[in-house]
């Protein structure tokens, strides 16, 4: 029977859902052989993510982070189709296709700006074939993926709100208008128009800023003001713009006039590209946010786009909800 | 200033495309479509079209792709009942979602 698999590769996280069960681990990939006592790790550690792809152990995930000392968020996790990807793919569908799933068709997602030909095929030949996973301490998963179906990234937050669990449409007032949807991301932000359930390319678009930009900011005033070096542990810096705290020999400090000065600077850069494509917004029924940076961002962005609202639940899963709800509408049963 | 009347000729079998186009414009906006059409046509000959103008036509494109797609709908709809049933899908919502995802997804294999 074929399995739908909805896959999101970002550069923050990788999140992945199929209709038993969803993951999402950071998008980190490290080498596995750069760790020391790598057997003893494993076998303390069952729930370490290590795939074998192209001949080569990867450590994929926290457990990148924690033992693979070059590790990093690379830039190559952004480039489609490379080993990077590959990793945090394998990582993912072994977690959650069944071992006698032997087809899976996947729903997944290309930024705006990369939403080509070119991407497209480099992304389905990563994708598309039969797979053998092979994983430190488990048996080998196989599977074959016999449709990669793309779509452009923020839209699947579109279907996640517009779609029930069955793939059948629930939501007729977003579905029936002319909506704007912003998908925050680490890295970039995608902006999609969509009129009447319908895709207008001329209205949608993708920027090289995210969370990371301004993340990298605070970690810079917070080693300047406070000593704290967390230029590599952006996680932690994350948390730390959530809570607008940090804690300083035992102490908490607020930290909120370090972090609002950027992320006022980071939403103007994200609402001025999105006055460049949809102007003021007044023939737009709603303004969605999604994303991980959605919920910082959204007080900014409702400024200029009083209409703006943020996705329900987790805005890390949205898309990925989406892509499963759209493939399960035209491959369920 | 003076204005110059010109006569052309098109083919309804070969040129269909372009004579239903024509016909769905409204009044007095045909003479307004052909002399965009020339200049865009006069631009791209001469290798000076502008990113302006290449972003103009695909927006217009983008439109014309949308109305097409809008009266295939309803001719489509036209025959079938419309009967919407308690909690049923709009049928003119559904049809659109599904050519949309048939765009996305045509290539999957």
């Amino acid at each position: 029977m074929t399995e739908v698999l909805a896959l999101d590769i970002g550069y923050g996280w990788t999140k992945g859902m199929t209709r038993r069960g969803q993951m999402i681990v950071p998008s980190l990939v490290g080498p596995a052989e750069a760790i020391r006592y790598e057997s003893d790790l494993i076998a303390a550690n069952g729930h370490g993510l290590s795939v074998n792809v192209g001949g080569r152990w990867r450590f994929v995930g926290e457990y990148a982070s924690l033992q693979s000392a070059s590790a990093s968020q690379t830039l190559d996790v952004t480039r489609t189709g490379s080993i990077e990807q590959k990793a945090l793919f394998y990582a993912v569908a072994s977690d959650l296709v069944r071992t006698n799933d032997t087809e899976v068709a996947i729903v997944t997602g290309l930024p705006v700006a990369d939403f080509d030909d070119r991407n497209k095929d480099a992304l389905r030949k990563m994708l598309m074939g039969k797979h053998e996973v092979n994983r430190h301490g488990k048996r080998a998963r196989r599977f074959d993926v016999t449709g990669v179906y793309i779509v452009p990234q923020a839209i699947g937050s579109l279907f996640a709100l517009v779609l029930d669990r069955r793939g059948q449409l629930a939501d007729g007032d977003l579905a029936s208008g002319r909506v704007g949807i912003v998908d925050v991301g680490t890295l970039t932000t995608n902006y999609i128009l969509v009129d009447r359930l319908r895709y207008v390319e001329t209205g949608s678009d993708s920027i090289t800023t995210g969370m990371a930009e301004m993340l990298g900011k605070v970690a810079k005033d917070l080693k300047r003001e406070y000593g704290l070096d967390w230029s590599l542990q952006l996680s932690k810096v994350d948390q730390a713009v959530r809570d607008r705290s940090v804690e300083i020999k035992g102490v908490p400090v607020n930290i909120a006039h370090l972090v609002n000065p950027h992320l006022d600077a980071l939403a103007d850069t994200i609402v001025s590209r999105a006055r460049t494509l949809w102007g003021a917004g007044v023939d737009l029924r709603a303004v969605v946010l999604t994303g991980g940076g959605s919920l910082e961002l959204a007080p900014y962005v409702r400024t200029a786009y009083t209409h703006a609202r943020t996705v329900g639940g987790d805005p890390q899963m949205a898309n990925v909800i989406g892509y499963l709800r759209a493939g399960l509408r035209r491959f369920g049963e | 200033m003076s204005k110059r009347r010109e006569i052309y000729v098109l083919d309804e079998e070969q040129d269909g495309d372009l004579c239903a186009y024509l016909d769905s414009l409204p009044k007095g906006a045909k003479s307004a479509a052909v002399r965009e059409g020339l200049r865009l046509l006069v631009a791209h000959q001469q290798g000076t079209t502008a990113s302006r103008d290449v972003e103009t036509l695909k927006a217009a494109i983008d439109d014309l792709r949308g109305e097409l797609l809008d009266a295939i709908e309803q001719a489509t709809l036209a025959n079938r009942p419309t009967i919407k049933e308690p909690g049923a899908e709009d049928p003119i919502l559904a049809a659109r979602l599904d050519a949309q995802l048939n765009n996305f997804f045509g290539e999957g294999q």
